[in-house]
């Protein structure tokens, strides 16, 4: 199930609604979140995490919230070591990494709060950070100086190579002239391409291989927020003008359009400046947020508006699509008697007593936790964790990995007993065929 | 496209026994004129007499046989082994007749050469052992510089050769030649110093071939070490040559360069070298200003300095540093050689950044103030270029732009960056002493150049109020381009947001481009709108300050805060198009005026009667005649503004009813209080005017209301009009008299109409 989530850079909660139905669901209380800094994470736990903007401009810190999907009270506070922008997590949510208004980007690890890596990247703040989609080892951060860089999470936590290295990230765009706003990035492995919007008013395409730049659309507004169609067939960038723009990609251009020739079309709705976009997955819905403080919901093959949410006063500056799973939608429907759990707040420094991260060769249980992408990036302490509540059997995560591990079962000896009614079907076709002829 | 099918094709299939013979009757035709005749006719045929059979007493041959002249015939021979033999062949003839040698040198030495880029490198090995231990050894004094030249055409070609091969012999060649002959080097010193830079540039050979780089160095070194003789022996040299020498030691010292990046022990070398870089800035672009060659080779030498700095002592750093910075300043601005400055000046900036502070604290110090002063050079230079160069400055702005980037906020450089702001004020336009408006080069500069300029502006940590008067001048201006124009407030917009602009300065500014950007022609003059003039731009523009505005916070009480600057802009009496530009602002404001004092909305009902009756009496009231703005009347165009506050606002009516009350009475009584005499209205133009207001406030139905609670007020009005057309005080022409008494009699007619109505 798809749920809607918005935040504001006033103080006006979290709003949250179905996305299909259009139903209201919880308010998550005082929240004033950061442009791009309001995420969901999923996996292990699931809860919602804002980053909060500081209370006055002298402020030198400001803290990272949790909200438990069922309560709307603030869960977790966490105080990091200056005010974070941008959140975003990896699809098994194992991870949170935030980016600092002084340039540096924290990585820290779900599970035990840990703050695993902390690096300067850049000079100005880090605006917008996002995971190259294929195997999220890449991540991409966009920052006010107008650069972007491309940096690999296995190349940062491996030492030698660190000190090799004359420069640390793998790629550094610097043709922006003006703060990047907005990144996305692409699927394709090895072909994949970027695309970064910037207040000098132009997105710009660069292939995530080859490290150059393969299209400048300059657009008649400053961008703030763009997403991509599923298909990378066209890309939707929010103006500060109002209009929702649709800026081609593998589609034909169009050479009569009046903004320029890859500017295909525009949805345009009298609102104000769009803040933020997201794509549900089917990416038949687009959902923007904007200065007016409405949610607005398209449909992008009609080109019309289908839905407007009013959140609050205030400028929403973060939407996103957050993906329910049914235990946690059942956790909500009866939440007397089951609370999700959360995790510990993110520390504030890296562990120097520890050491930076433990590097313990740990024999892995052979069907880890959801499939078998999962446990490829896990500290050798959470590991380790997982095997000794494994070995007890008695906590959810173990019952859960059981869980797991008989569903595997069960899959395979369907799967078996499938090829052998195939195998009995054929031959007793062709035995039918033998006989009857 | 279907071809039409052939006519003939069906004819063709007749039977073949009945073919159809056609015999062609008549003349021939003459054979052309220019035909060739290929008929031969001879007795006999000669054929030239066979190498073999022919006689060679008295011929120097070598073993095999062959003269010298078959076996130079022999060296172009296709196949590479024939072609070894020989040249072994004229090793072992020369050997025996020395003579043969002194005679043919030139034929030899002509034909030889061409063997330098021979693709075989056995042909090329043996070529190099003839010339060395045959033919230059017995001809020492025979070979002159007409026969060098001959040589080292082909050495020349060679060098620049694909084949790695081939080139890497040709320095060996050039080596052997340099040895036997030392004057041949310094004939081409230039050229050959140049090969050996591009040959040592060369990456692919150098991790390729390293081994046999060592030869190439080798020559090298014989070259160098005869350039030192040279020098000592004749000290003594007219100006000429020093250039040449000049030119020279540039080539070595990039030579060095080079080197450096391979090898690391050369500090031998580095005080040598810096010394004469040093030399060469701190002269060089002085004295030599019109030798654009001269330019050319100190460019070339430039984008080692880095890599140098980074290598050299700290003691020759300062000097360096200071001699770069002394030249940079000194540098013509639309030179090559600048465009090389500036690139330096650019990494040496971007490395400081990098390493930050973690250099020696000294040395920081020493580079630090260089670092200010290159910058502080840079707006100089932006203004020094003018309109003239805008690719330079292209350049420039990029390297300002990346600077504003990657400076953090509150750092040494930081704080000069801000800096900076006073000096680049005369780049957009600055306020003489004597009050005239100085333009700089940034509004004749292209549109790109523009934006680059403005993405500057966005990272300083603060704009100051100065700057931002510079700006308002530039926005001012009657040359700036729309697009441009809108990018500055948006830029601005970005620079409040983020808390670099404090609000007073930007409401300001915003409230200062509203009522003094100048639209041309002004609608009233002008009897049709016209396309060209910049009406839309006003619109667009006073739209993009309305936004910024509603983003400030609670639009009543940026009213408040604004409404005084706005009401000083008001009296000054600005043109009607930003006189209703202001009041739109108003109205986007706070249309209610809650947050007004009494004495605030006096104010504005003054202004807002004054503004009224001007446009009542200044616009023609024929409907034909008057002017339209996409379809509205301008009279009704410019008082909408007003009607549309007078309904929101239910204290400003009163007020104004009651001034113009008093304006039929009494003249002077709406202009602000210094200038009284200019207006002079005589008494039909003002009743005129006045009725012409009350009819156009009572065709607004929305307004009824509001007027209908004044009632006391337009009756009066409507009163003392009436007794002022029954007086015959006042000289009103008998016919004007029955004009304006018939329309007040209509008026007051509707009037009462509504009076019953509403009642």
């Amino acid at each position: 199930m798809e749920v809607v989530i918005a935040s504001s850079a006033v103080d006006a909660g979290i709003g949250c609604w179905e996305l299909h139905s259009g139903a209201e669901r919880h308010q998550y209380r005082s929240c004033s979140s950061a442009p791009h800094g309001l995420l969901s994470v999923s996996g292990r736990f699931v809860f919602l995490a804002a980053s909060q903007l500081r209370d006055a401009p002298s402020a030198t810190s400001a803290p990272i919230f949790f909200w438990s999907w069922d309560k709307p009270q603030v869960e977790v506070r966490s105080f990091p070591a200056e005010p974070i922008g941008p959140l975003i997590s990896n699809a098994e949510g194992t991870y949170i990494i935030g980016g600092g208004s002084s340039g540096s980007i924290y990585l820290w690890e779900v599970f035990t709060g840990k703050l695993l890596k902390k690096w300067h990247a850049h000079y100005r703040s880090v605006n917008c950070l996002t995971l190259a989609k294929d195997d999220e080892s890449l991540l991409i951060s966009g920052s006010e100086d107008g650069s972007v860089k491309v940096w690999s999470l296995i190349m940062l936590f491996d030492d030698i190579a660190m000190a090799s290295a004359a420069n640390h990230y793998i790629y550094s765009f610097s043709e922006h002239s003006l703060g990047v706003t907005d990144i996305v990035s692409g699927h394709g492995l090895s072909n994949s391409i970027i695309i970064s919007s910037s207040q000098d008013r132009t997105c710009k395409v660069w292939s995530l291989s080859k490290g150059e730049l393969l299209r400048n659309i300059l657009f008649p507004s400053v961008i703030d927020a763009i997403a991509m169609d599923p298909g990378e067939h066209v890309f939707y960038a929010g103006g500060r003008d109002g209009k929702i723009y649709i800026a081609a990609l593998n589609a034909e251009g169009n050479p009569n359009s009046p903004y320029g020739v890859f500017i295909l079309d525009t949805l345009y709705d009298q609102s104000k400046g769009i803040t933020s976009l997201a794509l549900s997955k089917d990416g038949f819905s687009l959902v923007s947020g904007s200065e007016d403080g409405f949610v607005r919901i398209w449909n992008t093959i009609t080109k019309q508006f289908t839905r407007v949410f009013k959140h609050g006063k205030g400028p929403i500056n973060n939407v996103v699509i957050a993906r329910q799973s049914p235990l946690c939608s059942s956790a909500l429907a009866n939440k007397k008697h089951s609370t999700l759990p959360l995790p510990p707040p993110l520390s504030k420094y890296t562990d120097s007593a520890d050491g930076q991260v433990k590097t313990t060769a740990v024999t892995m249980v052979e069907s880890p936790l959801h499939g078998h992408q999962n446990t490829r990036f896990l500290s050798a302490d959470v590991m380790e964790k997982l095997i000794q509540e494994l070995q007890n059997r008695n906590t959810s995560s173990a019952a859960e990995m059981e869980l797991e591990k008989l569903r595997l079962q069960y899959a395979r000896s369907v799967h078996l007993i499938e090829q052998q009614k195939k195998l009995y079907e054929d031959m007793q076709s062709v035995y039918v065929s033998e006989l009857l002829d | 496209m279907v071809r039409a099918k052939p006519a003939s094709s069906k004819k063709q299939k007749r039977g073949v026994d009945f073919k159809k013979i056609r015999h062609k009757i008549g003349r021939k035709l003459p054979p052309p004129k220019n035909a060739t005749i290929v008929q031969i006719k001879s007795k006999a045929i000669v054929l030239p007499q066979q190498s073999i059979a022919s006689e060679k007493e008295g011929l120097a041959v070598n073993k095999k046989g062959l003269t010298l002249r078959e076996l130079l015939q022999q060296t172009s021979h296709h196949n590479a082994k024939i072609r070894r033999a020989a040249l072994f062949g004229i090793k072992d003839l020369i050997l025996k007749y020395p003579l043969e040698l002194k005679l043919h040198k030139h034929a030899i030495i002509e034909i030889l050469r061409v063997r330098i880029c021979d693709n075989d490198k056995m042909v090329r090995n043996t070529l190099y052992h003839l010339l060395k231990s045959v033919i230059f050894p017995s001809s020492k004094e025979d070979i002159t510089a007409p026969v060098i030249s001959l040589l080292m055409a082909y050495i020349f070609n060679a060098m620049t050769l694909m084949t790695v091969d081939i080139r890497l012999m040709a320095f060996k060649f050039f080596k052997l030649l340099a040895l036997n002959y030392p004057s041949s080097f310094m004939l081409y010193a230039e050229k050959v110093l140049d090969n050996y830079i591009d040959i040592l540039r060369n990456n692919q050979i150098y991790l390729v071939e390293k081994n046999k780089l060592i030869n190439v160095l080798a020559g090298l070194a014989h070259c160098l070490s005869l350039i030192a003789n040279k020098g000592q022996r004749d000290d003594r040299l007219n100006n000429q040559d020093d250039d040449k020498y000049i030119i020279l030691d540039i080539k070595i010292a990039e030579i060095c360069l080079c080197l450096t990046k391979w090898v690391n022990g050369i500090d031998f070398l580095s005080d040598k070298l810096v010394e004469f870089i040093e030399y060469l800035l701190l002269v060089g672009t002085n004295t030599w200003e019109k030798g654009t060659h001269m330019e050319n080779h100190i460019v070339s030498l430039l984008p080692f300095i880095p890599r140098l700095l980074s290598q050299i002592t700290a003691n020759g750093k300062t000097r360096l540093l200071e001699a770069f910075t002394c030249s940079f300043k000194e540098c013509r601005v639309d030179s090559r050689l600048f465009t090389a400055y500036l690139s330096v000046v650019e990494e040496l900036l971007l490395v400081t950044i990098n390493t930050g502070l973690q250099m020696h604290a000294s040395s920081y110090q020493d580079h630090l103030s260089h670092e200010i002063a290159w910058m502080r050079e840079l707006p100089r230079i932006l203004l020094h270029l003018s309109d003239e160069h805008p690719s330079n400055t292209m350049v420039v702005l990029k390297v300002l732009l990346r600077i504003g980037q990657c400076f953090v906020p509150n750092s040494p450089l930081g704080f000069e960056y801000d800096a900076l702001q006073f000096l680049l004020r005369e780049f957009y336009a600055i306020r003489s002493h004597s009050g005239s408006i100085n333009y700089g080069p940034f509004l004749k500069l292209p549109n790109d150049c523009k934006e680059l300029a403005l993405c500057c502006l966005c990272y300083f940590s603060w704009l100051t109020s100065d700057f931002l008067e510079s700006l308002a001048y530039c926005c001012l201006c009657n040359d700036m381009e729309p697009l441009i124009l809108l990018r500055i407030v948006e830029v601005l917009q970005t620079a409040y947001m983020s808390g670099r602009v404090p609000v007073s300065e930007y409401m300001s500014f915003l409230v200062t481009l509203v009522a003094r950007f100048r639209v041309s022609p002004e609608r009233f003059l002008a009897k049709i709108f016209e396309e060209d003039s910049n009406q839309k731009t006003f619109k667009s523009i006073t739209d993009a300050v309305f936004e910024c505005l509603d983003q400030i916070g609670d639009s009543c009480i940026v009213l408040k805060l604004l409404f005084k600057n706005m009401l000083n802009e008001m009296l000054l009496n600005p043109p009607m198009d930003n006189f209703r530009g202001m009041l739109r602002m108003i109205i986007a404001l706070d249309a209610r005026l809650t947050k007004l004092s009494d004495e605030d909305i006096g104010d504005l009902s003054k202004i807002l009667c004054r503004y009224m009756v001007d446009t009542a009496s200044s616009m023609s009231e024929d409907p034909d005649v008057a002017c339209r703005f996409s379809g509205i009347p301008t009279f009704d165009f410019c008082l909408k503004p007003c009607i549309v506050l007078l309904i929101a606002s239910g204290n400003v009516l009163p007020s104004v009813l009651k001034l113009l009350n008093q304006f039929i009475s009494e003249d002077c009584i709406l202009l602000p209080s210094e200038s009284d005499d200019k207006y002079g209205m005589d008494i039909s133009s003002r009743i005129n005017a006045v009725s012409r207001i009350l009819s156009f406030m009572f065709s607004h139905k929305r307004l009824h209301i509001n007027l209908s609670r004044n009632k006391a007020h337009i009756d009066h009005t409507l009163l003392i009009m009436h007794n002022l057309l029954d007086s015959n005080k006042h000289n009103i022409s008998y016919e004007e008299r029955g004009r304006l008494q018939s329309g007040l009699d209509k008026m007051k007619g509707s009037i009462c109409d509504l009076w019953i109505k509403n009642s």
